[in-house]
């Protein structure tokens, strides 16, 4: 088809139609394009053929459908549109982004219109507010405390994770609360200073605070920050993070407890000796031979007490360092029961009580060494809390592929709310057990010496009702070795 | 001969110190716990008790409270192996005559036993008018050897401090607090010093306030403090002639081993303070 002949300016219209970069196109009030430059095809595929064969709704993305009738409803009152967006499926069946600005002539029934493929600006934006939904959720979710303080120290934002722990929302802390009105009265000093010094020198690392959370209970944090300076080198804001520090503290808490407890245990049975030795030194005693072997003698067991408490924090520290080695070789449990009562029961009779065995065979193989210190560490807790004239009850059966042992005392028990914390490192029962001495090592090594065998530990208890501790070890089966 | 009560409840210990008090001439009886040392003192009348802190059913603070009640309650020396400040307070405001921490050496135990055993009776009690490790505040009667006492219970307070921190400030607490019981309480047991010891982390402070009317400086011919520069041990020729105890250094030692020390106008309250974080504050 020949180009009809046009006016030279028509012609330069024409041709600025054909050429446009911009998608332009001409449609009539019943929803089809009447014409369609180029850039059609250059953009969707489809050729002005079949641009103007159908609806142009056809091309319509379902979703926008609605939103482009109304829009086209509104350019038949003869109102324009700008910058409207819609989504136009290309002929290989993607979608691509146009943003309209569209002028009707409704004297004579057509739109104007020209588009522009926006995808790429789409992609863009959709990719700026995933990687700020990224960064919001790294910020908000961290499994720590993020905020920042303006210079008078007033929150400009603070994380999820950080509101969650105080139990405050967002719009009661950000440009309401400063940090110290978070704070412990007595920390607010050592932060006015911190928070000085900070803003001058642009870092801080690792302070120590005690945060009051909405219910009035304490959360102590590390707090590290570094500050934002402006152009002007003025402070802007700080960038903190904040970790819960309860979990260190409790764990100072228990270093110290236990290093009092060390102490305790360890200078009760040095006072004994440095008085016994001291005594027999000075000569005081030398006219009662009788004297003189009872101070040895006693210097003597507190030299054994002295030598188990030290051989306890040394498995500890094994147990810590994982270095427990096992030597396991094949044994009976009836045999480890009788060794366990053996070494006990002088101590068991010394303290009024009657110590009752049954021991029934079970083939093991385990370190027999470590069982009988662990039978050992918990007949000594049971004769320990045991009134005198009562019975302590030792024994091993078998049960399917298991050794059961069990050490039953008709002591005061354990509280229940106590549980299974009994078995951690630095527990005791009660604050009776205090004054009865002890680290709180013992079941602390056999839970670990039994599991090492691949078994399990356990208590069953009530207070008043006596404790009854028991562990299994797996049997070892004919013919393997 | 005293008679005495061991009360501890680890079997050696209780053995081993009857062994030594006797052999030191004492007449001893024993007891495992509080609850059986009570009934003992029920029946029997002690000069003096040897007292474990820590033991099953009853600790030796609850025993040390309950025998006040006693006609005739004995001295006590309190044995533990905690040094806390909870324990040592309770054993302060429970009225013990001093607190030895295990170990300790045998002699020294001998020592404090003679000593309690031959002090005075107090004409009154020392009263702890507060019993915080933070703020320990007390009112003890004007007798030179309670000054021991309670520097020695004060001294255990301070155990987590430098060694030389200790010292400097033990000396001062102790030349000012005899100079209060002895010029300002003129040794008089029914009249009372108060002292105060506060501490935060960054200080140390102490306040003494005597009985007496003041002092001044200017009549200070006794002290150190008044010495021409050339002649710096005048006081002593003074105080041989009015015949007083050796010494007379106290504040101007004082002045030395603090980091602050005043006066009240009247002169008879003084306060020091030791500065305990390392930097000292801009003067």
């Amino acid at each position: 088809m020949a180009a009809p002949k046009l006016p030279r300016s028509d012609r330069e219209v024409d041709l600025f139609f054909r050429l446009s970069r911009d998608l332009l196109a001409i449609a009539d009030f019943k929803g089809y394009f009447q014409r369609v430059n180029p850039a059609w095809e250059q953009a969707l595929g489809w050729t002005p053929e079949e641009l103007l064969a159908r609806p142009y709704l056809d091309f319509v993305h379902p979703d926008d459908r609605e939103s482009t009738l109304a829009e086209a409803a509104k350019l038949t009152t003869g109102a324009v549109t700008i910058t409207f967006e819609n989504r136009y499926r290309s002929k290989d069946g993607s979608y691509r982004w146009l943003q309209w600005n569209s002028t009707p002539l409704t004297e004579r029934g057509v739109i104007y219109a020209d588009a522009r493929d926006i995808t790429h600006l789409k992609q863009a934006e959709e990719q700026l507010h995933r990687y700020a939904a990224e960064i919001s959720d790294l910020y908000n979710l961290a499994p720590c405390g993020y905020h920042s303080l303006d210079p008078q120290g007033v929150f400009l934002r603070i994380n999820d994770t950080e509101l969650k722990w105080l139990g405050y929302k967002r719009e009661e802390i950000v440009g309401r609360k400063r940090f110290p009105d978070l704070l412990q009265p007595d920390s607010l000093k050592l932060f006015e200073e911190a928070f000085a010094g900070f803003k001058r020198r642009g870092w801080v690392r690792d302070l120590e605070f005690e945060l009051v959370r909405k219910d009035g209970t304490h959360l102590p944090i590390v707090i590290n920050s570094t500050a934002v300076y402006n152009d002007a080198g003025e402070y802007v804001m700080s960038r903190s993070t904040v970790f819960d520090n309860t979990d260190r503290k409790a764990l100072e808490r228990m270093k110290d407890e236990f290093i009092s407890m060390v102490g305790h245990e360890l200078r009760t049975p040095l006072t004994s000796m440095r008085t016994a030795l001291g005594l027999l030194a000075s000569g005081r005693v030398s006219n009662s031979p009788e004297k003189v072997q009872q101070m040895l003698a006693i210097a003597l067991d507190e030299t054994d007490r002295l030598t188990r408490l030290v051989s306890d924090m040394l498995d500890l520290q094994r147990l810590e360092l994982g270095r427990f080695k096992l030597l396991p070789q094949a044994c009976d449990a009836a045999e480890l029961v009788h060794q366990a009562a053996d070494a006990l029961q002088p101590v068991a009779e010394k303290a009024g009580l009657r110590l009752e065995i049954s021991a029934q065979s079970a083939p093991l193989r385990a370190d027999p060494d470590r069982i009988v210190q662990v039978l050992t560490n918990l007949l000594v807790n049971a004769v320990k809390f045991s009134p005198p004239g009562t019975t302590v009850r030792l024994s091993s059966e078998q049960r399917g592929a298991e050794a059961v042992f069990r050490v039953a005392d008709e002591g005061p028990g354990i509280a229940p709310e106590l549980g299974e914390r009994i078995f951690e490192r630095f527990r005791q029962g009660q604050s009776e057990a205090r004054a009865r001495g002890g680290m709180g090592l013992g079941l602390y090594i056999c839970r670990a010496i039994v599991g090492q065998h691949g078994g399990r530990i356990g208590v069953e208890s009530a207070p008043g009702q006596g404790s009854a501790f028991w562990f299994t070890l797996p049997v070892q089966k004919e013919g393997a070795s | 001969m005293s008679r005495l009560l061991v009360v501890d409840d680890d079997e050696h210990l209780r053995t081993v110190l009857a062994a030594l008090l006797e052999a030191a001439g004492h007449s001893v009886a024993t007891a495992d716990d509080g609850a059986a040392a009570l009934e003992r003192l029920g029946r029997e009348k002690f000069d003096l008790m040897v007292l474990d802190v820590w033991m099953p059913r009853m600790t030796g603070l609850e025993v040390l409270a309950r025998i006040k009640a006693l006609p005739a309650p004995p001295k006590v020396i309190m044995l533990t192996a905690d040094d806390t400040p909870d324990t040592l307070l309770g054993a302060l405001r429970e009225q013990a005559y001093t607190y030895l921490s295990k170990p300790f050496d045998p002699d020294t135990l001998l020592g404090r036993v003679d000593e309690a055993l031959g002090a005075r009776p107090e004409a009154l009690p020392i009263e702890v008018l507060s019993a915080r490790p933070s703020w320990v505040e007390l009112l003890v009667p004007c007798q030179l050897e309670v000054a021991d006492r309670i520097q020695g219970f004060l001294k255990r307070l301070e155990a987590d401090l430098p060694e030389d921190v200790r010292e400097s400030v033990g000396l001062a607490f102790r030349e000012l607090l005899l100079n209060a019981i002895e010029w300002g309480g003129k040794l008089d047991p029914n009249r009372k010093v108060r002292i105060a010891y506060l501490r935060t982390p960054r200080l140390l402070l102490y306040r003494i306030a005597d009985p007496g009317a003041g002092f001044r400086f200017e009549g200070l011919d006794h002290s150190a403090l008044s010495n021409p520069a050339e002649k710096p041990l005048q006081h002593i020729e003074t105080r041989q002639q009015k015949g007083l105890r050796a010494g007379g250094f106290g504040i101007l030692m004082s002045k030395a081993m603090v980091d602050e020390l005043l006066y009240n106008e009247a002169q008879n309250e003084v306060v020091f303070v030791k500065y305990l974080d390392t930097k000292k504050p801009a003067t």
